[in-house]
């Protein structure tokens, strides 16, 4: 059976082009964010991929969030910190649903 | 009288010849009565009329058989007709019932399979003939038997060509036949060629010939030549078949273009053209008979068959022998919404490669995972959501489709042999301490290996007789399952996950050894109860970026070196075909300088040194110290070089055979060489090409872009050919 449906990856790509003209009013260095930011969405296909139902742009932005979310855990660990809220809410690391 | 049936062919209205090799050597033909059968289905009064009609011309009868595979038998009519009509019975008889009040069954059966499951016979089985009838001795589940007597030949002839592609017009020079390492060339007259030919097939009691194109050319060429020259030319044991001319077909497979020739098919004798059978290029005469004696197919006709075609045959058998009937036409199409086919319709779970070096990873393969899950889920296309079992049936993750407990699939059924047998061999492999044994398991594992692997794409393919879309879409979604749970395991273990495709799986940890992976495959094995096999352990492996975006990975593009100093690459210039052979010199060259090493440190030094033999490859390039084979480009046509818009080089190249008077068609592959930057010169026909005249900027472009692949994920970039001076 040959492919009926495009798959996640395809549709990213989709939902990225749709935004190639608000790339181009970037200037370079939001430019180059926007393409590591996209890159970053990327990494986290598979886990795109298993939830179909959902909107492509809610996927990117959920895969978006999680990237920032493992690049501050590792801030956090090179600088031996652990980042709070108004010193009141500890950053969790472990789901609370 | 004990022997091994060699071939089956049909012959007359009512009649089918066995050709038996007896024990003593001497091959003798038997005669058996048999006629091929369609069946009817539809409401008894017409069935009544239809055969009432029928039965003054073919012989009917009323039989029970299940219409569906699971239904309860029914009765239908079962007429028997003439070799080679069963097309034409059937449109006639859906002509008489307008199309609606008759359904045909086993119409696009073919009748020597059909002889084959009647008499649960298979090629090569070791058979007792007497008097009345036969009796089969040995069984498909073998995996030893005795093939020492198949007495196999090359066959090839030299032609006096007045262009570079042969014609029948051209006289034959010699015959060459090559069996058992001895050669025999035939020469002198075309006549005598030709007479001689028929005589020493049989003096050395030939069983198997294999040519070059036999098909496409040697075989009607053979037969003109003895046409022209007034010669009487048998090359089977029995009469062959009427002359004709070779008539190639294209299709459509998998985003590939392939072409076919029709068959020249021999009695008594087999003949194999090994550029015409995928299954013979692939695995050679083994594997070709493991798959028509599993599968119930004339070798001649495995041969020259797809392999889904050959998979089929296996459900066929199935189904003959529960008794249900196979339809002519697919059944009816099954609609699905947009939002369900978007939610279903996904392949396996890819987890995207982290790009670069790694050292001490280990790679786990889910074993045959498509077909074992198959198996063990009753996957078919009948049993996929069926109307029996809505509530209680096996649920599948994801969808929500259900499988049936009642009725087990035909798919299954039919995969199950194969499955087994596969890893049956795979342990004789292992076990075997004989290199030619290891060989012949091996072919014929692979041979089942192309079995199991069409199973699950014919699941879903329109005109699968047993399967269906639902079934295929619950494979993938069971396969997603399972290799997230394999995932999961790794982690919980301490193992760092660093890739996985579909079915394996590449961990990582430090300070893992074999053990320890081993212990990993293990429990994975036991938690999802599926098997695994421990492909390896690399000393390092690279990831490659993709090459638009150099900060996301290409899946499959990667290299690396076991423990043991194996390489392992794939999607490498190394591996595809279009790369001239120079390329994959040079890059398994640099892949085994770089497997010396031991550490990252010696990794580093290594590719230094693999800098050399980049330049080593520039110079002989440029001195010209290279030959034109290495340089060689082979590419598949895609449509007729005339229909190609943009002048790519293979239509360049099929334009310039044309004009050499040689046929091209689309499927074709077209081996070139780059000799001009323009016009026709830009890649001009291997056989057309003269020593040395080549272009020297795309070839060091080509050399230059599989250097890079592999030495700066290492290193970073380095100086080329086009930054420095020789």
């Amino acid at each position: 059976m040959g492919r009926n449906a495009l798959t996640y990856r395809q549709r990213l790509q989709l939902e990225l082009d749709k935004w190639r003209n608000f790339r181009k009013a970037l200037l370079r260095d939001e430019r180059e964010a926007f393409d590591s930011l996209t890159d970053h969405v990327f990494r986290l296909c598979h886990a795109g991929s298993m939830y179909p139902e959902r909107d492509t742009f809610d996927l990117l932005t959920m895969s978006a969030l999680i990237s920032h979310e493992g690049r501050l855990r590792s801030l956090e660990k090179e600088l031996k910190v652990g980042m709070k809220i108004d010193e009141r809410l500890p950053i969790r690391h472990k789901p609370i649903w | 009288m004990r022997g091994y049936l060699l071939d089956i062919s049909p012959s007359g209205r009512d009649e089918v010849i066995l050709w038996v090799k007896r024990l003593d050597g001497r091959v003798v033909s038997h005669q058996v009565k048999w006629m091929p059968r369609i069946y009817v289905h539809g409401f008894l009064e017409s069935l009544v009329k239809l055969g009432r009609l029928l039965s003054q011309r073919y012989f009917v009868d009323f039989v029970e058989r299940s219409v569906k595979p699971g239904s309860p038998p029914e009765t239908v009519l079962e007429i028997r007709v003439p070799f080679g009509s069963k097309k034409r019975v059937a449109n006639l008889i859906l002509d008489l019932g307008n199309h609606q009040l008759f359904k045909v069954y086993n119409v696009d059966l073919p009748s020597m399979q059909e002889f084959l499951y009647q008499h649960e016979l298979h090629p090569t089985a070791l058979i007792d003939l007497s008097n009345d009838g036969f009796k089969v001795l040995d069984s498909i589940e073998d995996l030893d038997y005795d093939l020492s007597w198949v007495r196999a030949a090359h066959l090839d002839a030299k032609v006096e060509a007045s262009s570079i592609a042969p014609r029948f017009s051209d006289r034959l020079r010699e015959v060459i036949i090559e069996m058992d390492g001895e050669r025999i060339v035939l020469d002198g007259a075309e006549d005598g060629i030709l007479q001689d030919l028929t005589k020493t097939l049989d003096d050395l009691d030939i069983d198997v010939i294999i040519t070059d194109g036999g098909d496409s050319f040697l075989l009607p060429y053979l037969h003109y030549r003895a046409h022209v020259n007034c010669v009487r030319l048998r090359l089977g044991r029995s009469r062959d078949p009427r002359m004709f001319k070779p008539s190639p077909s294209t299709y459509f497979s998998y985003g590939k273009v392939y072409c076919r020739f029709r068959g020249f098919k021999l009695k008594g004798r087999i003949h194999i053209d090994s550029s015409n059978s995928m299954l013979y290029g692939e695995t050679g005469l083994d594997g070709l008979i493991e798959v028509s004696r599993v599968a119930r197919i004339p070798i001649q006709d495995a041969a020259r068959y797809t392999i889904g075609s050959c998979m089929s045959s296996l459900q066929y058998y199935q189904a003959y022998r529960l008794g249900i009937l196979i339809p002519w036409k697919p059944s009816k199409t099954i609609y699905m919404d947009c939002w369900s086919l978007n939610r279903a319709d996904r392949g396996g779970l890819i987890l995207d490669a982290k790009t670069g070096v790694y050292w001490n990873v280990a790679e786990l393969d889910f074993k045959s995972l498509y077909p074992t899950l198959m198996l063990k889920h009753n996957i078919s296309g009948e049993t996929v959501n069926c109307e029996c079992c809505k509530d209680e049936g096996e649920r599948i993750p994801e969808l929500g489709y259900h499988v049936c407990k009642r009725w087990r699939g035909i798919v299954p059924r039919a995969i199950e042999l194969p499955l087994r047998k596969r890893m049956r061999y795979k342990e004789l492999i292992k076990e075997a301490r004989d290199g030619r044994l290891r060989t012949l398991y091996r072919s014929r594992s692979d041979a089942l290996k192309w079995i199991l692997v069409t199973a699950f794409g014919y699941l879903g393919y329109r005109n699968a007789k047993f399967g269906s879309r639902e079934a295929h879409l619950a494979v993938c979604a069971l396969a997603r399952e399972m290799l997230l749970k394999a995932i999961r395991i790794a982690e919980e273990n301490g193992f760092e996950v660093i890739h996985g495709i579909v079915d394996s799986l590449w961990v990582r940890r430090e300070d893992a050894d074999d053990q320890d992976y081993l212990e990993l495959a293990k429990k994975i094995e036991d938690e999802v109860s599926l098997p695994i096999s421990y492909e390896g352990r690399y000393k390092w492996i690279v990831f490659l970026p993709s090459r638009t975006h150099p900060d996301r990975p290409a899946n499959n593009r990667y290299f690396g070196v076991f423990m043991d100093g194996r390489l392992k690459y794939r999607g490498i210039e190394a591996r595809r075909r279009d790369a001239p052979p120079i390329v994959r010199k040079m890059q398994l060259e640099i892949l085994e300088k770089l497997a010396e090493a031991r550490d990252p440190e010696q990794l580093r030094e290594k590719a230094i040194e693999a800098i050399e033999i980049y330049r080593g490859y520039v110079r002989r390039l440029i001195l010209g110290d290279v030959s034109i084979e290495d340089l060689a480009i082979t590419q598949v046509l895609s449509m007729d070089p005339d229909d190609y818009v943009v002048e790519v080089r293979q239509a360049v190249a099929a334009k310039y055979l044309e004009r050499a008077r040689v046929r091209v068609v689309p499927g074709q592959a077209i081996t070139y060489v780059i000799a001009g930057a323009s016009g026709l010169s830009k890649a001009i026909p291997i056989q057309l090409v003269k020593e040395g005249s080549y272009r020297l900027e795309p070839y060091l472009r080509i050399l230059e872009r599989a250097a890079y692949t592999i030495i700066t994920p290492i290193l970073g970039s380095f100086k080329t050919i086009f930054s420095i001076a020789l």
